[in-house]
């Protein structure tokens, strides 16, 4: 889209009106204007311009504040009643006007004073670490909507935090329920708000069981650098600042001094949690098993209090993809988890980073991020790195979204749901990330704090077709000028239910997909999505992939009058397999057989001695058949030896394949050995391995 | 079909093991907390951890879910069976931390609890790790 960008510009210097010339200044429900109410600025075409600047003047009774004659265009003012999104569907409706806009706010944006921001390249990237500009969550521009507020609760669930740091300790949440005296903790030994946990004001220690949730983890001091990053005091003109200048952190320490802790312990902390009603879990830890009370806990989560709970998790720090080992709790089935990978200052995937194209839905920040550190002073600050550090930037978001519902509706209205909507859909997609997060993207909070006014224009004209046993591709038509990228979504019935399973970037109209079963049939949609919400679907359409053929087809002659065969079932989908067979090099190939399916071998009887036999074997379902298999010959001895004391025949022609059949009758010794060895009497031998009786 | 999985038995054997060895009593700290394993440290700067070097649960200890209304006598009488010591009630209703008080290994008390049909599930109390 080709906006007229310097000349907004220009018209922003000349046309704030003073009343309105407060940047972000709020309505009387408390909402972000991003415009000036009641004006437009228009453009007529050129040789209808005084023209239809009267019509509008006469027919739907605008003024004119000012006119620009160089440029052609006018900065109207609206008649009284008349709101800019209905003046905006009137001017552009008519075929006279080139294009009409709202007056758009143009502000700096809010930079915080922290001494150290600038070190700060998740939330603002100049390149001033050497990384790419712009690389970051676009934090000061969020900021001008939101920078966070302390009737927002997020539990860190962590080793604990630096409680009297001085950029966090105003931001730390105080227990309401427990007795304060004249703002103070009253530490009366007594359980005020009979929770079982005694003058818990600022969380809990449910490693030690006690209410003093300090950071005791010396190697990283975990806790605490993650409570910065998710807010940290911001623009107090000292350190740094969260991803929230204001917000109220709960310490939960349930891992020790040296950064483990125990199932039991979570579970006990999730339920805190959900008593105390805070709206966002931070959990930058993992591991590697599947616990059902973990999961219960989680689950609980979700469904506390109507709205739910958020879950934001560390995907974890082994380099590997959690669609095949999955680290827990990042990796549970919860729709209230978000799990989170880290990206470097260039919007790479960090290399120790954990990812998985559906099981981690988007990265954040996490590298080298320089936050909060604990010390004796309490303005100690360091750097460090992991998924654990990218996961507070997405709590953080979390919780800049709901202190704008907080102050937009005077409560809490989203649902996690709508929540983690906003997050994943606002992510700015990035090819890096494609295959590697659900939404190949890395989180943005501008996008997410400053949706777009409506959700994108529905893709169409859907088609799929299979290109391997193992791949289909699919296209469609982009429909929008506003979409931030496309969701794949795919099912294995018709009308589904189907998952997003990819997400393809802007002006994106053709995705491949990969790693799928052959001889399946799959149904796709796909829909557009901002940060405003998805689209509607476009058409459904399916496409079966190839039934796979099978390999390496080896023959041995068992006998004057046998020969065996086996390959190798490489299909998921087959109903059987069809043996082909021809006499001598120079034959046709017949169908001498059929075998079920998963079945690789099959014993040609009845033969001729002496005489070359050639084989070929395709898989078959009731809609297709595979590629025929290689090729593979044996030729049976002569008959004078008769079945059981030939002894020695020459086995497989199979094209590339090594392992040959021995068959050693004449040896009982052998063949008893040979019997021993576990599953076919197959050894490995070089082709036409002529084993004689020499033992 | 082809075979797969390979890599998970290897992953289930590995944890199987490493849980099941765990047969000693835990030192007791208050309210049976954790005796924490550990991890690499940060002072590289790097993030610590790699899948196969910590302990992966707590020695000795389970985490026991009990069917809803099931009596206080019926569980007794089941840690009384397999010698098992309540350290706390981690979640209401009916969710236990369990000290097991013989020599036997969790792999085997976990297995032994799911066959009480008042036993919901029964797990090793797992370890988790920042990253």
């Amino acid at each position: 889209m080709a906006k007229p960008v310097i000349l907004m510009i220009a018209f922003i210097c000349f046309f704030v009106s003073p009343e309105w010339a407060v940047p972000g200044s709020r309505t009387q429900t408390g909402q972000t204007r991003r415009y000036v109410a009641g004006e437009l600025l228009v453009k007529y075409k050129p040789r209808v311009r005084a023209a239809a600047s009267e019509y509008f003047r006469g027919r739907w009774g605008v003024s004119t504040l000012k006119a620009y004659q160089a440029i052609g265009a006018e900065h109207v003012k609206l008649p009284k009643g008349m709101t800019v999104e209905e003046a905006l569907e009137i001017y552009q409706d008519d075929p006279d006007v080139e294009y009409a806009e709202p007056n758009y706010y143009r502000h700096a944006t809010a930079t915080p004073d922290d001494t150290f921001f600038d070190e700060l390249w998740g939330l603002h990237n100049t390149g001033q670490t050497g990384g790419l500009e712009d690389a970051d969550i676009d934090a000061p521009e969020a900021w001008d909507t939101q920078t966070g507020n302390s009737g927002v609760v997020v539990a860190v669930l962590d080793t604990g935090a630096d409680l009297d740091h001085e950029d966090l300790s105003d931001n730390i949440w105080k227990n309401a329920d427990e007795d304060w005296v004249a703002g103070n903790p009253g530490y009366n030994d007594g359980d005020d708000d009979d929770n079982g946990q005694v003058d818990d004001y600022y969380g809990w220690d449910f490693v030690n069981n006690d209410n003093d949730p300090d950071d005791d983890n010396h190697s990283s001091y975990h806790g605490t650098h993650v409570s910065g990053t998710i807010g940290a005091k911001g623009n107090n003109e000292k350190g740094i600042t969260g991803v929230n200048w204001s917000v109220s952190i709960m310490p939960l320490k349930i891992l020790g001094v040296n950064g483990t802790g125990s199932v039991a312990n979570e579970i006990e902390a999730i339920d805190y949690v959900i008593a105390k009603g805070a709206k966002i879990i931070s959990a930058s830890f993992s591991a590697d098993d599947y616990s059902h009370a973990e999961y219960d806990a989680i689950r609980r989560a979700r469904d506390a209090g109507g709205a739910g709970i958020l879950f934001v998790a560390a995907a974890g720090n082994d380099a590997a993809d959690n669609d095949d080992l999955p680290a827990y709790p990042a990796s549970y089935d919860l729709d209230n988890i978000i799990a989170v990978a880290a990206t470097d200052q260039n919007d790479a995937l960090a290399s120790f980073s954990n990812y998985g194209a559906t099981s981690v839905d988007v990265a954040g920040p996490g590298v080298r991020i320089y936050s909060t550190k604990a010390g004796d002073d309490g303005d100690d600050y360091q750097y460090l790195s992991g998924t654990s550090i990218a996961t507070p930037h997405v709590s953080g978001l979390a919780a800049l979204i709901w202190a704008e519902d907080l102050e937009q509706n005077g409560d809490f209205t989203y649902t996690y749901s709508q929540v983690k909507d906003r997050i994943l859909n606002g992510v700015d997609v990035k090819t890096a990330l494609s295959g590697k997060v659900l939404m190949a993207g890395r989180i943005n909070a501008n996008n997410s704090m400053n949706p777009p006014a409506n959700e994108p224009d529905a893709p169409s004209g859907l088609g799929v077709w299979a290109v391997s046993t193992g791949q289909t591709s699919v296209n469609w038509t982009d429909n929008a000028d506003d979409e931030s990228g496309f969701k794949i979504k795919r099912a294995t019935a018709s009308g589904g239910p189907h998952s997003h399973i990819a997400t393809v970037a802007a002006d994106g109209e053709s995705f491949t997909d990969t790693g799928l079963n052959d001889g399946t049939t799959y149904y796709y949609r796909v829909c557009a999505f901002n940060a405003a919400g998805n689209s509607t679907d476009s058409n459904e359409d399916e496409a079966t992939t190839l039934l796979a053929a099978p390999s390496g087809l080896s023959a041995t002659a068992a006998s004057s009058s046998r020969v065996d065969l086996s390959w190798t079932d490489n299909s998921v989908a087959e109903s059987g397999y069809r043996i082909e067979q021809k006499t001598g090099s120079g034959g046709t190939y017949a169908e001498i057989a059929v075998v079920d399916a998963d079945v690789a071998t099959y014993s040609n009887t009845g033969l001729s001695a002496s005489t070359a036999y050639y084989y070929r074997v395709r898989a078959y379902n009731s809609s297709d058949n595979s590629d025929y298999s290689n090729e593979a010959h044996a030729t049976t001895p002569g008959a004078s030896g008769g079945d059981d004391g030939g002894g020695c025949f020459i086995t497989t022609a199979a094209h590339g394949s090594a392992m040959g059949m021995v068959h050693v009758p004449i040896l009982g010794l052998i063949t008893a050995v040979i019997s021993i060895l576990p599953l076919p009497k197959i050894i490995d031998l070089t082709e036409h391995s002529r084993v004689c009786g020499s033992v | 079909m082809k075979y797969v999985g390979i890599t998970c038995w290897n992953i289930v054997l590995f944890l199987t093991v490493c849980c099941s060895g765990y047969t000693t009593q835990p030192e007791q700290h208050a309210a049976g907390s954790v005796k924490a394993t550990d991890v690499r440290g940060a002072q590289d700067r790097e993030p610590g951890s790699s899948r196969m070097e910590t302990r992966v649960c707590v020695p000795g200890q389970v985490i026991v879910k009990f069917k809803e209304g099931t009596g206080q006598q019926a569980i007794e009488a089941i840690q009384r069976k397999l010698h098992l010591k309540t350290i706390r009630v981690v979640s209401r209703p009916n969710l236990y931390l369990m000290e097991v008080e013989d020599s036997s290994s969790l792999e085997e008390i976990t297995k032994r609890l799911q066959d009480f049909r008042a036993v919901e599930y029964a797990e090793p109390n797992y370890v988790r790790r920042i990253q």
